[in-house]
């Protein structure tokens, strides 16, 4: 490789590291605006594991409330017909009371 | 055979040390390499060239730019690492090609190869660390405390 070329290769890989670099700096200062600094890179690790821990969590309480609401749906029904059975019971009972006291 | 993988072992603070200061020691090395450059009398090209010149450059930046990530590595600033190793990395990439051009493969070309490999790692190691605390705090925000309609 002659003298000029590796200088030609060697100015490009430069001017690509800076704007690299240009591009890293401004991520980071953005990252720092939005909370992220140090301590939280340092804690990014057990922090990830904990946060997926909540999620499964999480999860797992959402398909259990999901459960326990369709349990309630199905009594509500229960209920519902329970009530429309007595009310006929009752609607019965006051039309035999009716026809009893009738002379 | 006991699981390993969700117990948490605290890094001891001899080993934090040890790494702070052995990753700072690298980038030093490179500060030195640099001002070797500088103020050595053993130029890689023929004086008063447009290479030469430049080269003198590289060895300034290499300099400057080791200086910080080294003191970044010591007080433990990674995301000031983190800045610095794009350009570091550039840097040194452009000084090994410009010594392969001058001398061929020599011990300092090997060197600085061998440390331009751990200065990647370390920024991929920075990377990830980065992107995991951003998928944390964009969770934190969108996941787990939503905002109400």
């Amino acid at each position: 490789m002659t003298p000029l070329a590796a200088t030609l290769a060697s100015i490009g890989g430069v001017v690509v590291s800076v704007i690299t670099a240009l591009a890293t700096l401004s991520k980071t200062l953005a990252d720092r605006r939005h909370g992220i600094g140090e301590h939280e890179l340092a804690t990014s690790r057990f922090g990830l594991e904990s946060m997926q821990a909540s999620i499964a969590v999480k999860d797992a309480i959402i398909v259990q409330l999901r459960e326990q609401l369709e349990e309630s749906r199905q009594e509500v029904r229960e209920l519902k017909v329970q009530i429309e059975d007595l009310q006929t019971e009752v609607e019965l009972l006051k039309e035999a009371s009716g026809r009893s006291a009738t002379p | 055979m006991i699981e390993h993988r969700h117990v948490y072992i605290s890094t001891p603070r001899w080993a934090k040390v040890a790494d702070r200061g052995l990753r700072a020691l690298s980038y030093y090395a490179l500060s030195f390499t640099g001002l070797h450059q500088l103020v050595g009398r053993h130029p890689l090209f023929e004086e008063n060239s447009f290479t030469a010149s430049w080269t003198g450059f590289l060895a300034l930046v290499l300099l400057a730019a080791s200086m910080v990530a080294g003191t970044a590595a010591l007080t433990g600033k990674a995301q000031v690492e983190y800045v610095s190793l794009p350009l570091l990395l550039g840097v040194v990439g452009a000084r090994l090609v410009l010594g392969l051009s001058a001398v061929g493969v020599s011990p300092v070309v090997a060197l600085m190869l061998a440390l331009w490999f751990l200065m990647a790692a370390r920024y991929v190691w920075i990377h990830v660390a980065v992107t995991r605390a951003r998928m944390i705090k964009r969770t934190a925000v969108t996941v787990l405390a939503p905002e109400e309609d």
